[in-house]
């Protein structure tokens, strides 16, 4: 039931009044916005908070949802928004390893690097704490694309899409994101 | 770059949902849904009560409208003299028209109008704040 009809169709569903096709929808989506959301915050308890805001934003803004767009992408927005709000609330953005004090990249102008990953880092046993620690150093741009690219499954238009930029500048950026990453990785 | 990150980020550790998120934020969208809900009853039915409260001399001032235009008296004609009416039925029905107290009836349809209208939203909000209380 819940993989066999699409957002778009539950969405139109619930505006008719079917209040559990609203249901379906959260129940398809908490645990995936859930996980973003806790990988952007770094906090779980302030990742349920953001993801009920997120699930709470999008419930009030469903009318609004313009039904020839993906819902996936602008659900993701919403969570991305909502999460970027907290922690600019917290005042605790993080100052990427790459960032100096006015936010200046200073590595990604200087990357030439397009080897492959070192084989024994994915072989570590903590190549997942590694990756989170990792991570956590980016930029939250970096981070975002990454994320929404190989955690969540969307392509680089809906990701261009929820971001409301050019499908070039994503490429761009996911590119750089993945240079910095290794960068980080390899002086583990 | 050869893109083997697919592999790693599937080692990523995935945080476990914590219990009973579901019915959080289910609870926070009926609650959500209850403040709107009460929002716009307030709205509807203080809509509803200006509307009343408005129709009273908008009836007044249409029915006085009509009497001062003479409207009824030429609309009477049809019935006492239909042949005379029916055969300069054209100046009939323009006199009729600039007899009519437009601006009045206006006013008035409006007023009715919106008197109509907010008491079917603030019923339907009603209804959904009682149905919202049930669960």
């Amino acid at each position: 039931m819940l993989e066999i009809i699409s957002d778009e169709q539950l969405i139109k569903n619930y505006l008719k009044g079917d209040d559990q096709s609203l249901e379906i929808l959260i129940k398809r989506y908490l645990r995936p916005v859930y996980g973003f959301v806790c990988h952007l915050v770094r906090d779980q308890a302030a990742a349920e908070d953001v993801t009920q805001d997120v699930f709470a934003k999008m419930w009030q803004n469903l009318n609004q949802f313009k039904r020839d767009k993906n819902f996936k992408p602008w659900l993701y927005m919403i969570a991305r928004n909502t999460a970027l709000d907290w922690l600019k609330k917290k005042k605790s953005l993080p100052l990427s390893a790459f960032e100096d004090e006015a936010g200046n990249n200073l590595l990604a102008e200087t990357l030439a690097d397009t080897a492959p990953l070192a084989d024994e880092i994915l072989a570590r046993q903590d190549a997942g704490e590694l990756l989170e620690s990792a991570l956590s150093r980016l930029p939250l741009n970096y981070q975002t694309v990454l994320l929404l690219y190989y955690t969540q499954q969307l392509n680089f238009r809906e990701i261009a899409e929820l971001l409301k930029e050019p499908i070039d500048t994503v490429k761009s950026r996911q590119r750089r994101a993945l240079f910095a990453l290794k960068k980080l990785l390899e002086e583990k | 770059m050869p893109d083997n990150f697919e592999k790693l980020f599937s080692q990523l550790p995935s945080p476990d949902l914590p219990e009973g998120l579901f019915g959080v934020v289910l609870a926070k969208i009926a609650a959500r849904k209850k403040a709107r809900i009460k929002l716009h009853f307030a709205i509807f039915a203080l809509t509803s009560v200006i509307s009343l409260a408005a129709l009273v001399p908008a009836l007044t001032a249409v029915s006085r409208g009509f009497s001062n235009s003479g409207f009824m008296e030429f609309l009477s004609l049809t019935f006492s003299d239909f042949l005379i009416v029916s055969v300069y039925w054209q100046n009939y029905v323009l006199s009729l028209l600039e007899a009519l107290p437009v601006l009045e009836t206006a006013i008035f349809l409006a007023v009715l109008l919106s008197l109509i209208e907010s008491l079917r939203l603030t019923i339907r909000d009603l209804k959904i704040f009682h149905k919202l209380k049930l669960i």
